[in-house]
């Protein structure tokens, strides 16, 4: 009898401690701390450093802050269960399906706040507060993230090297076909038995910086309202989502891509000689060492470039870097700057019970001290902020790269391609450019002759409207 | 005499009773374990195939449309794109049934027999399956590289353009030599256990009659060790599932690596568990009978022995 009461008891507590993971916890924290993770990418941990330090300095708050690279592999248990952190600041957060379970904080407050004397909608860069906007559970919009950066990408050049040789930035298409062409026939010795080319890139795991390039040209040659009418996702003639793949239809807004394609074809997969050795297989961070070991002249780039680069190599450039404005497609285009990684998010999780904090931080961030600690410290990136009024000459007087990208920034029309339609939120990496995340690049180069345009632009549109309906049915869109 | 009956009664009942909690108590935690993590996860996949997301919300199909995700995949079957993953998963079975497991049986047998230099080759083989994956995918790519691998520096010295190696179609071929170079040590291992359990007599008495190596090997050694060698076989079988990992590390699905347990994983990862529920029951239903009859028509090839 008495073993029994002790069996009892034993599978009576195993029982208690396994529905002990069962349910959600209730979060206690410290209200007087402000907890941060930040995606530990290209832009480095030195700003999230400064910043928390001054804003503990100015408000007594204490911020602590982790740098993650694998945070978008638990953000979703993160934000249904325990949330660790008040705030988030990532790439490819797929915000608005949170939003839609209820899972984000509502922001509509933050953006009514005033910063530096402006509502801190009024600091967002233009598109950005449309951007932000999403439904929640019941259908109704409201503000669920800020806008982490406004980017830009592009060539990444050597300055000295130009300088040294009497180069001049290209301003035209035709102008960089013939500089490439100069670099290479000029066979300056790199060491090694190599000669200095144009271009040093990585096929193998970032092939997609030359879209920088290619989406510029795009812009250029479409203009805005076509990217626009791309990125909305519906029938460009009827308006229609059930056969919204026609925007991938290459006779229609998606033609210009494709010239924009056959431009980098022409230069990139049809003259190897212009790029690295092995580049179209290599990786990151080859190319990263070709171009600091003076090996290429110039390498396809996001506004990371500088600092990701040294922070490769472990050490500084020894050659001033910046990144020149895309040459114009044709003679009569318009400077266009594709905004790099401007679906990049803010978001402050329901469950934290630290809200109104995260979102005093985050209003602290749209100032012009913030917005200026930032560009110093990640060296080039602009957060998502208008910064017409800050004065960065101090900063842009001793780094050509920062000033190269502040005037990217400041002399173009931005663009973007990031959709509110369900189709692209709920479908994620499926409806892109270049559909289901798939990139041509490499392979062009490996077989130019199976990769042009004419054959790609068939199979991407084919895929569009194969899958369309299962895409539909995926978003609930009826 | 009544009293002596009462006493046996009443210890065979305390005996009973001692049995049946000893009993309750070890299949506790197996039918929990049943019941929570086989029916509980299966159950919770297979009602996933009877639901379509609405605004990001799991919810029931509608009756006239319940078997809506599975037409959905067997349309899917249409697309290129499928048939490539098929193609890429079906792959796996020759390569884990018809090479990887002939090329290791071949070794385990030379290692079995101690020929010069067994201890090299056994460290050889076993390292591979000692190593976590990402570390081995990461090496064979890195030495692979036409820049900066050794390898991939032979390669371009002897005329290989080796910057191709992992574009395009090549991709695949890359994946599956990695496979084969990995997969060999795993089945080496269990060959060479069961090998090492075969009775020294037999050997022996095979060496009295003249019986050469290679009759040696396919009448003896296979027989023997054919129960180990079908489980392997079986494996090899289930590879076309389960292969995720390689063409992950190795070139995250691109160029037609994509496989369906990988297809499975990337889905599972976003918020359309629908799909991936599907395809992985599909996948079962099909993939279920074959392995089961397989297996069962390898068994009988030869009869069991107990040694």
């Amino acid at each position: 009898m008495k073993l029994n009461k002790y069996l009892l008891a034993t599978v009576a507590c195993l029982s208690a401690l396994s529905l002990t993971g069962c349910g959600k916890k209730k979060v206690r924290r410290n209200e007087n701390e402000l907890l941060i993770c930040v995606f530990d990418g290209g832009y480095g941990t030195d700003w999230i450093k400064t910043l928390a330090e001054d804003y503990e300095q100015k408000t007594g708050i204490s911020v602590q802050w982790t740098a993650d690279t694998s945070l978008l592999d638990r953000i979703e248990d993160q934000l249904t269960n325990v949330s660790d952190y008040d705030i988030y600041m990532s790439q490819d957060i797929n915000w608005q399906n949170f939003a839609a379970q209820g899972l984000l904080a509502n922001l509509d407050d933050l953006y009514e706040k005033d910063v530096d004397g402006v509502k801190f909608k009024d600091r967002l860069v233009p598109a950005a507060e449309e951007m932000s906007k999403a439904e929640d559970e019941n259908g109704d919009m409201h503000y669920y993230k800020v806008c982490y950066t406004q980017g830009a990408g592009g060539i990444v050049y050597n300055i000295d090297m130009f300088e040294e040789n009497g180069w001049q930035v290209p301003t035209t298409y035709d102008e960089l076909k013939t500089l490439c062409e100069t670099i290479k026939n000029a066979k300056i010795d790199a060491g090694n038995r190599k000669t200095v080319v144009p271009f040093a890139w990585a096929g193998d795991d970032r092939q997609y910086y030359w879209d920088y390039l290619v989406f510029e040209w795009w812009a250029q040659l479409a203009g805005q309202e076509t990217i626009d009418k791309f990125r909305a996702f519906v029938n460009p003639d009827d308006g229609k989502i059930a056969t919204g793949y026609e925007v991938y239809n290459p006779n229609g807004v998606y033609k210009d891509f494709w010239t924009a394609y056959d431009m980098w074809y022409d230069l990139i997969a049809q003259n190897r000689d212009y790029s690295i050795e092995n580049a179209y297989g290599n990786n990151l961070l080859i190319a990263q060492s070709a171009f600091a070991n003076k090996e290429a002249a110039m390498i396809p780039y996001g506004q990371w470039a500088k600092h990701e680069i040294e922070n490769a190599i472990n050490r500084k450039l020894d050659f001033d870097v910046a990144m020149m404005p895309t040459p114009k497609a044709t003679a009569e285009s318009q400077p266009f700057n594709y905004m790099v990684g401007f679906g990049d998010s803010m978001i402050i999780p329901e469950n934290t019970p630290n809200k109104d904090l995260a979102k005093d931080f985050l209003a602290y961030m749209a100032t012009e001290e913030a917005c200026k600690t930032f560009v110093e410290k990640a060296e080039g990136p602009f957060l998502a902020f208008d910064y017409s009024d800050i004065d960065l000459s101090s900063i842009e007087n001793s780094d050509t790269y920062v000033k190269s990208i502040h005037e990217k920034l400041s002399n173009s029309t931005c663009f973007h391609l990031a959709s509110q339609n369900p189709m692209s939120y709920f479908n994620v990496n499926k409806l892109m450019p270049w559909i289901e995340n798939n990139y041509y690049y490499a392979l062009a180069c490996s077989k130019p002759s199976e990769n042009t345009s004419a054959i790609l632009s068939q199979k991407i549109y084919n895929t569009a409207k194969n899958s369309w309906s299962t895409w539909m049915r995926t978003a609930g869109v009826r | 005499m009544e009293k002596t009956i009462d006493k046996k009664e009443k210890r065979k009942k305390r005996i009973i009773k001692g049995t049946t909690i000893f009993i309750i108590v070890m299949l506790f935690y197996p039918v929990a374990h049943f019941l929570l993590m086989w029916f509980g996860v299966n159950i919770n996949s297979i009602l996933l195939t009877f639901k379509t997301p609405v605004r990001n919300q799991l919810q029931f199909l509608k009756f006239n449309e319940l078997f809506y995700n599975y037409q959905t995949l067997l349309s899917s079957l249409k697309l290129e794109s499928y048939q490539r993953m098929f193609m890429a998963s079906g792959a796996y079975f020759i390569i884990s049934c018809f090479i990887t497991l002939p090329i290791a049986m071949f070794f385990s047998y030379f290692i079995f027999k101690k020929i010069a230099w067994n201890g090299f080759f056994k460290v050889i083989f076993f390292i591979p399956s000692i190593l976590p994956l990402v570390v081995l995918t990461f090496v064979y790519k890195m030495s692979l590289n036409a820049s900066s691998g050794f390898l991939g520096n032979l390669l371009v010295k002897m005329g290989v353009n080796a910057a191709d190696l992992f574009v395009g179609d090549n991709a695949q071929w890359m994946v599956w030599i990695f496979c084969i170079w990995a997969g060999i040590g795993y089945d080496v291992i269990l060959l060479t256990s069961g090998m090492a359990r075969i009775p020294r007599d037999i050997l022996e008495s095979c060496k009295m009659d003249g019986v050469k190596p290679m009759k040696e090997f396919l009448r003896i050694i296979v027989p023997l060790t054919w129960p180990t060698i079908t489980t392997l076989f079986v494996l090899g079988m289930m590879s076309v599932f389960n292969v995720f990992m390689q063409p992950m590390f190795i070139i995250e699905g691109r160029y037609n690596t994509m496989t369906i347990g990988l297809q499975i994983y990337q889905q599972s990862r976003g918020s359309g568990l629908q799909e991936p529920a599907t395809l992985g029951l599909f996948c079962s239903l099909v993939g279920a009978p074959i392995i089961v009859l397989v297996r069962y028509l390898l068994n009988k090839k030869y009869e069991d022995v107990s040694f």
